[in-house]
C-alpha cells in the first residue's frame, strides 16, 4: 500500500518536473499567436524563447540608390525576403536606402540627388513610392515567414559645397524627409504590411561634409513633425581615440565640439547612432565608443547602437584608394564596436543590427 | 526500518533528479533541432526583442541630464508607436498572395529629366581621404553614364587627379583614379565634349581626359 503511494508520487513528481520544464505534450503554436488553432490540442506551459537572429551572422545589404523604379525595388526587398523566408528561426533586420543629397526641384518639392550619372533629382514622393515597393516585396516574399522583420531606413546626407544653394541641408527639407516617413509608415499600415515592415529616416551625417549648424537646422526640421526614428549611419572623423584622447572632431575645414557631435548622434530626440565601422584598424570603433563614454559622463546615458555599418561590398563594386584600410567585413566591423562597447559597463548594450553598404544589386546566399 | 526508508527516498531522488535532466537534454536538443530547420515556433514560444537601453525605467534615472530626458521621452514615445503600427499588422495582416501593383507608385512621383553638367564638389562620392575634389561632370557617352571628378590628392594641391565612374542601368560598372601628368597641379573641370573632358589646373594650364582611352593628353 505505501509502496504504491510511494510510486504514484515518484510518478507525479515527475510528471510535474516535466511540466515545469515546459515540455508540450501536445500544442498548436498558432493558438498562441492568435490564429486559428487545430482542434482537441491540450496546451502546457513553455518557458522558452524563439531566438531572434540579428547581427552580423545575417548581415543585410543597404545601397547607395541610383534609381528609384518600383520594380527594381520591389526585387530588392523580395531578395532579402526569400532570404529570410529560407533560413530558420525569425531574422531582424535594417536595410538603408541611400538616396543622396538633398535638394530642392524647380517646382518646389523636395527631393535628394540618385548616386549614378546623368544626375537625376527623385522628388521626396517618387522616394516613398520606391520604397513602398521595397517593404512590398520583402512582406510578400517572406511568405510562411510572418515573424522575420525589415526596418528599412530611407537615407539622404548632410553633404554640402561652398555654401552652394544646391545643398539643401536646411529645416524645410528635414521636415519634408520627415513627413515622407510618416507618409510610407502610413501606406504600410493601410496596406497591413506592419508587423514585418517599417520605415525610418536615415542620414548619413558626417563632421567633413558641412557644419553642425546646418546639420542641426536639417534635424530640428525633421524632428518637427516626426513620427519615426532617424538613423544616423555616419561617421566622426577627427574624433578622440584611444592614441588621441585629445582630438578635434570634424575635417575638411569644418570643426565641431563634442557637445555638437553628441547632439547629431544621440542628442537630437528622433536620433540613433548605426555608426560606420569602415577602419580595419578599429578606429573608427574607438571614436563612437569614447563618444558613448561622453555622452554617459555628461548627459548620464550611453549611446545605443542600433546596429554597425561597414562598406566590404561597396569595396568590392568601387576599390578605391582608401579600400585597403577601410573595407572591415560585417562581422569585423560589428565585433571591434560590440567588445569595447560591452567592455565597459557604463555603455554596454547589446548591438542589434549589421548592414553593409554596396553600389550594386547584391543576391543573398541563405 | 530507516536505512529501508533511506534507500527509497535515494532512489526517489535519483529518478526525479536523473529523470528532470534526462528530459532537459532531450527538450533542449528538440527546441533546437526545430529552430535550426523550420520557420515554425514551438508551442507557446515568444519572439521576444533584443533588450534595449532606452526604456522606460531610464527615465527615472537620477542621472540623467534634462536635455537628455527630453530625448528619452520622445525616443521612447517613438518606440512606442513603432510597437502600435507592428500590432495594428499582426491584427490586420495583408494576404501573401497578392500580384504587387506598381503603376499607381510611379504616377506619385514628377519625372525628372536627368541632368548632365558641370556640378561643384564631389557631392559626398568620394571621401577626403582619398582625393580633394574641386567639382565634376557627369552625363552620357557611348550609351554608359560617366561622373569624372576633378581634384587633387588629399592634402597635396601639387599633384592633380581625376576619378571615374561608370555606370550602366542601375549598377557601377568601373571605377579609375587616374592621376594628372607630372606637373599638373590640383584640377577643375571645365567643359566636356563627346567623351573628351577639357580641365585646368590651378596654375592655368590645360589638359584633356579621353574617357575612351582613360589618359591625360596635353
Amino acid at each position: 500500500m505505501l509502496m504504491r503511494l510511494l510510486v504514484r508520487r515518484i510518478v507525479a513528481g515527475f510528471t510535474l518536473a516535466l511540466m515545469s520544464l515546459g515540455v508540450p505534450l501536445t500544442g498548436d503554436y498558432r493558438e498562441i499567436h492568435g490564429q486559428q488553432p487545430g482542434p482537441h490540442k491540450v496546451y502546457l506551459p513553455v518557458i522558452s524563447n524563439w531566438k531572434i537572429q540579428n547581427g552580423p551572422s545575417v548581415y543585410t545589404y543597404s545601397y547607395y540608390m541610383s534609381t528609384v523604379a518600383p520594380q527594381e525595388l520591389y526585387n530588392r526587398g523580395c531578395d532579402l525576403g526569400k532570404r529570410d523566408l529560407a533560413l530558420p528561426g525569425v531574422q531582424d533586420n535594417i536595410v538603408i536606402l541611400d538616396f543622396g543629397g538633398p535638394r530642392r526641384l524647380a517646382t518646389g518639392d523636395y527631393a535628394a540627388r540618385l548616386f549614378g550619372s546623368p544626375i537625376v533629382y527623385a522628388s521626396t514622393s517618387q522616394i516613398a513610392a520606391a520604397v513602398e515597393a521595397f517593404g512590398e516585396g520583402y512582406y510578400l516574399c517572406t511568405g510562411d515567414d510572418i515573424y522575420s522583420t525589415v526596418v528599412i531606413g530611407i537615407g539622404t546626407n548632410n553633404y554640402t559645397y561652398d555654401g552652394s544653394a544646391t545643398y539643401q541641408v536646411n529645416y524645410a527639407h528635414g521636415r519634408a524627409w520627415a513627413l515622407m516617413v510618416n507618409a510610407v509608415n502610413d501606406w504600410f499600415r493601410m496596406k497591413g504590411y506592419t508587423r514585418q515592415v517599417s520605415a525610418v529616416g536615415a542620414n548619413d551625417i558626417e563632421l567633413s561634409w558641412n557644419t553642425y549648424e546646418a546639420t542641426r537646422d536639417w534635424l530640428v526640421g525633421y524632428d518637427s513633425v516626426n513620427q519615426y526614428d532617424l538613423i544616423n549611419f555616419g561617421a566622426i572623423p577627427g574624433c578622440p581615440y584611444f592614441r588621441s584622447p585629445g582630438a578635434q572632431c570634424g575635417g575638411d575645414g569644418y570643426i565641431w565640439t563634442k557637445e555638437q557631435v553628441w547632439y547629431v548622434i544621440w542628442g537630437s530626440p528622433p536620433v540613433y547612432p548605426l555608426p560606420e565601422i569602415y577602419a580595419n584598424s578599429g578606429v573608427n570603433a574607438e571614436q563612437w565608443y569614447l563618444m558613448s563614454v561622453y555622452s554617459y559622463q555628461v548627459h548620464g546615458m550611453p549611446l545605443e547602437f542600433r546596429g554597425v555599418m561597414t562598406q566590404y561590398w561597396s569595396c568590392v563594386d568601387r576599390y578605391d584608394s582608401t579600400c585597403p584600410v577601410l573595407d572591415n567585413t560585417p562581422q569585423e566591423g560589428w565585433n571591434q564596436l560590440s567588445s569595447l562597447v560591452n567592455s565597459d559597463s557604463r555603455t554596454a548594450h547589446q548591438i542589434r543590427w549589421s548592414t553593409d553598404i554596396a553600389w550594386n544589386r547584391r543576391q543573398y546566399v541563405p | 526500518m530507516y536505512r529501508k526508508w533511506g534507500w527509497i527516498a535515494g532512489m526517489v531522488c535519483v529518478v526525479f533528479v536523473g529523470g528532470w535532466l534526462a528530459y532537459r537534454v532531450v527538450s533542449v536538443a528538440l527546441i533546437h533541432a526545430v529552430q535550426a530547420s523550420s520557420k515554425e515556433a514551438l508551442p507557446g514560444q515568444t519572439v521576444t526583442p533584443p533588450e534595449r537601453l532606452v526604456n522606460q525605467e531610464r527615465l527615472i534615472d537620477p542621472n540623467l541630464d534634462v536635455q537628455s530626458r527630453a530625448s528619452l521621452a520622445e525616443k521612447l514615445e517613438l518606440q512606442q508607436r513603432l510597437e502600435e503600427n507592428r500590432k495594428a499588422g499582426e491584427v490586420a495582416p495583408a494576404p501573401k498572395n497578392i500580384t504587387p501593383e506598381f503603376s499607381g507608385a510611379g504616377m506619385k512621383g514628377i519625372a525628372e529629366t536627368p541632368m548632365s553638367g558641370i556640378f561643384p564638389g564631389s557631392d559626398g562620392m568620394v571621401r577626403p581621404e582619398e582625393a580633394e575634389i574641386i567639382n565634376y561632370w557627369a552625363g552620357s557617352f557611348g550609351g554608359s553614364g560617366w561622373t569624372v571628378l576633378a581634384g587633387s590628392m588629399p592634402q597635396d594641391p601639387t599633384r592633380g587627379v581625376v576619378i571615374v565612374l561608370k555606370n550602366d542601368g542601375f549598377s557601377l560598372t568601373d571605377y579609375q583614379f587616374v592621376a594628372a601628368p607630372d606637373g599638373v597641379e590640383q584640377l577643375r573641370v571645365v567643359s566636356a565634349d563627346n567623351g573628351t573632358i577639357l580641365l585646368e589646373d590651378r596654375q592655368g594650364k590645360k589638359v584633356k581626359f579621353s574617357l575612351s582611352s582613360m589618359r591625360f593628353s596635353p
